[in-house]
């Protein structure tokens, strides 16, 4: 038992040095990155760069074996010793801002809401490690497909029972890929193992959204905003299930906040990094590349058309992100042709349009009278309202754009098309949204933090 | 402030003197109690601390025989608490004397979560409600199952055992099945649930800054906001803080009925002793063989047993991942009332509608779970 958990933690510590080497193999950094965001970026990176690795030599019909597997590290790490002692990775590690003096009601705030924290944290590492595999995508699909690669590989065979890993051989492979170099590490199958995915990104949710916030937000925000992300009732309780639901929100909100980071920061590194993390969150699901392409984009267009001097810039980068996504993601949208795995996230039957008003009153049912969101969406809409105050609002416009788009891009299908008929029963609904929630949640962090630098400065002047 | 503890006197005084007498009242407490019910539908049943278990078919009629008559005046309320363990609603009949039964409109929709609530039903809302009343109706219909009957009254309104219902209702434990991982439910409360309450809540928090920001300047606007904020997020905390009462609601189930007991004893909620089955099929089939799987209903079980037992390979009703040319060796039965295996002909039997058919070659038992759960192999492999 004790070797199983130290290979598994070997393991995770691999997948991290892989994404923090990347990270090291990045252009120069203007801005610093904390030690924890390192981490957390690490993994997030590393789990992306690490399964599409496997899914190419897969491709190749090599069997998956732990030193096949190893083998990107070792060229990794030889190119990004260079890099470091050129751009200097470590030499950039800053640490997390100082406090300062705090008032009481702040202390108590951040004590309550850090120990509750640390309860919820118990919570989905306790369940990942005590509960068999239980809900239903779990074992159809998602820890199906990596115990299909762990023992029969990437069967490329379309009348094999194990084709694409079995059962569903469309849906896109970073979390069973992830699972089966688990599984590799620890030399034998272990459930508490695979199913630890979850809670870790769960952290890393919560270190990346901290991290980021606490760049402009004073530590009770950053805290409160990153506090609120990880005790969503359904983001938490997804978090001790091994479902992809929340690992797409989270790639997505990665990936968003390095977006708006670049265009406050012009670190050329963040919009790389930005790129891999949508590119990884488009391997989760399919889910993440319908949300890049109809929230993010958009999102960024709309802050060209409001900031015109940045206009040359963020098109060239908006063009480098699809650019460098296409490239990575490249073979498993060959193969989806190839094998006529379909494009959409749903299939041909739902491609019409149809109005269905029901929906409305169902939406405010399942969001607002459920357990899953707490207050979120209420809150969210309040500090949208709030950023309608703002004196200067331009530079805020992707975040709030991009979060409204992508609302939207999750509701309107249940409105306009026969996807009605899965909103009626409950069961989807809820779960496509957490793929939004970590974000939402920052942009809302985010317009607050603002209002609060905004009318300081404006106190301060006046 | 000076006044609070009379005012909390006087609301103690007035919730002591709102209680009132129930007119029709049956606990379970005694044994005899169950048996004064009149009951349709019922196939079995026992009584056990307090509570009535009724096997039920798709409808179970209870009838509570009134004597003397209700006064319909003063007990114009019913009060009902039970536990329906298959989806069911239930609807309230009376019988005057006289007169044919009549009863409400609207029927109590169960939630199905293996809690038992307590609903309460405003009688006199019907115009009905009048005339001496022989007898009230609880009729119960849906899937057959069991009904667990805690109490039933027609009584006055009391707030003292109102209030004590819905605090009692507030912290019910969330059930864990298989359909949480898609909806986590709200607490309920009276005209809505807790997740309602508190985004009406937050509204009204969001309405008001709204109009206080509106006039206001710079500093005072910060000010504000600053203060929404943190009321907001106090919301987020009190939320929170009832979420954490799940949480470690949950985490308690799954140490007492999983990680705690011994092996043999072990069970998971929504799936019961699912996974210990799992464990003898793994000991007993070799990695590298193919089953047909039995069980009555698939779902929920075919698909994981695909799962864990991999890569062991699976034939079913619903799943079909066997590898052609290979042969099929074991019959894996799970709680399938309709396969038994029969010692005289060695052979797996299925019920139909016209007797039985064979559906294996020869074989024998390698490994018996329980009267309906075993795992078969053919001899000729």
């Amino acid at each position: 038992m004790i070797t199983s958990a130290t290979r598994l933690i070997a393991g995770l510590l691999v997948t991290t040095a892989i994404g923090i080497l990347l990270l090291a193999c990045l252009p120069a950094r203007k801005r610093r990155l904390a030690y924890l965001e390192v981490a957390a970026l690490g993994f997030a990176l590393g789990l992306g760069m690490h399964t599409l690795y496997m899914f190419l030599i897969g491709l190749a019909g090599i069997r998956y074996t732990l030193p096949v597997c190893l083998a990107p590290l070792a060229p990794l790490a030889v190119v990004a010793t260079v890099r470091i002692r050129r751009s200097g990775l470590f030499a950039t590690l800053r640490r997390e801002g100082e406090a300062g003096r705090l008032r009481t009601v702040t202390r108590i705030s951040i004590t309550v809401m850090g120990l509750l924290l640390a309860w919820k944290i118990f919570v989905c590492f306790f369940t990942a490690v005590n509960c068999p595999t239980t809900f239903d995508d779990s074992v159809t699909i998602w820890n199906y497909k990596a115990k299909v690669f762990y023992y029969e590989g990437l069967v490329k065979d379309p009348l094999h029972q194990d084709f694409f890993g079995g059962h569903t051989p469309k849906y896109p492979n970073a979390v069973p890929l992830f699972k089966t170099w688990l599984v590799l590490s620890m030399d034998r199958w272990n459930e508490a193992g695979i199913n630890l995915l979850c809670p870790i990104i769960f952290l890393c949710t919560g270190l990346l959204i901290y991290s980021n916030m606490r760049t402009r937000a004073p530590p009770w925000l950053a805290l409160a905003t990153s506090y609120v992300a990880m005790s969503t009732p359904l983001f938490a309780f997804h978090a001790g299930f091994a479902y992809a639901d929340m690992i797409v929100g989270f790639y997505f909100a990665a990936g968003a906040i390095y977006i708006d980071r670049w265009l406050r920061s012009r670190d050329s590194a963040d919009f790389i990094v930005a790129s891999l993390l949508f590119c990884t969150a488009g391997w989760v699901k399919d889910e993440g590349l319908y949300l890049f392409a109809f929230s993010i984009l958009p999102g960024l267009f709309l802050y060209t058309l409001f900031n015109r001097e940045n206009r040359p810039a963020v098109l060239r980068m908006g063009l480098l992100v699809i650019a460098i996504m296409g490239f990575l993601l490249g073979p498993w949208i060959a193969c989806k042709l190839l094998y006529n795995f379909p494009l959409a996230v749903v299939s041909g039957d739902y491609h019409k349009l149809e109005f269905h008003p029901d929906a409305f009153d169902l939406f405010r049912q399942l969001l607002f009278t459920g357990g899953d969101y707490n207050i979120l969406w209420v809150a969210c809409a309040g500090t949208f309202l709030l950023y309608a105050l703002l004196p200067r609002k331009r530079h805020m416009i992707f975040p709030v754009a991009s979060t409204i788009l992508a609302v939207g891009c999750v509701l309107a299908p249940f409105v306009l098309t026969p996807l009605f008929k899965w909103l009626a029963v409950g069961t989807t609904l809820n779960r496509a949204m957490l793929t939004i929630a970590p974000w939402a949640t920052f942009t809302a962090g985010r317009i607050v933090a603002e209002w609060l630098e905004q009318n300081r400065k404006a106190g301060d002047t006046s | 402030m000076k006044n609070t503890p009379h005012i909390v006197l006087i609301l103690l005084f007035a919730v002591n003197i709102c209680e009132g007498a129930a007119g029709l009242s049956l606990d379970f407490n005694d044994p005899g109690d169950a048996q004064r019910l009149r009951k349709r539908g019922v196939n079995a049943e026992h009584q056990h601390e307090g509570v009535v278990h009724f096997l039920g078919q798709n409808e179970v009629a209870l009838s509570l025989p009134a004597n003397p008559a209700v006064d319909v005046g003063a007990c114009p309320w019913l009060r009902v608490r039970f536990c329906a363990r298959s989806p069911r609603r239930a609807r309230v009949l009376w019988k005057a004397r006289g007169e044919m039964p009549k009863g409400l409109d609207r029927a109590i929709v169960t939630p199905f979560d293996k809690n038992h609530h307590t609903w309460w039903v405003r009688l006199a809302d019907s115009d009905l409600w009048r005339g001496e009343i022989e007898r009230v109706d609880l009729v119960f219909e849906g899937r057959p199952g069991w009904l667990e009957l805690d109490s039933i009254e027609v009584r006055p309104f009391s707030i003292k055992i109102y209030l004590q219902d819905q605090w009692r209702e507030f912290w019910l434990p969330r059930s864990f099945y298989l359909g949480t991982i898609n909806r986590l439910s709200s607490p309920r409360l009276p005209g809505g649930t807790w997740g309602s309450l508190l985004n009406i809540l937050a509204l009204a928090l969001i309405v008001l800054t709204a109009a206080a920001c509106w006039e206001a300047d710079c500093g005072r606007r910060r000010a504000v906001v600053s203060r929404v904020a943190l009321g907001l997020l106090g919301l987020w905390l009190i939320a929170d803080l009832r979420e954490v009462r799940e949480q470690a609601h949950f985490v308690a189930t799954i140490y007492q009925s999983y990680v705690k007991p011994a092996p043999e004893q072990k069970t998971f909620p929504s799936l019961d002793d699912f996974y210990r089955f799992v464990a003898l099929c793994e000991q007993t089939i070799p990695p590298d063989e193919q089953y047909r799987y039995h069980t009555e209903p698939d779902w929920p079980t075919d698909c994981r047993i695909t799962y864990f037992l991999y890569p062991r390979r699976i034939t079913s009703d619903t799943w079909v991942e066997t590898l052609n040319g290979k042969d099929v060796p074991f019959q894996v039965v799970y709680k399938d009332f309709s396969v038994r295996y029969d010692p005289d002909t060695r052979c797996i039997h299925k019920a139909t509608g016209n007797g039985s058919i064979v559906i294996s070659k020869p074989g024998s038992v390698m490994a018996r779970y329980g009267p309906h759960s075993f795992i078969f192999r053919e001899d000729s492999h």
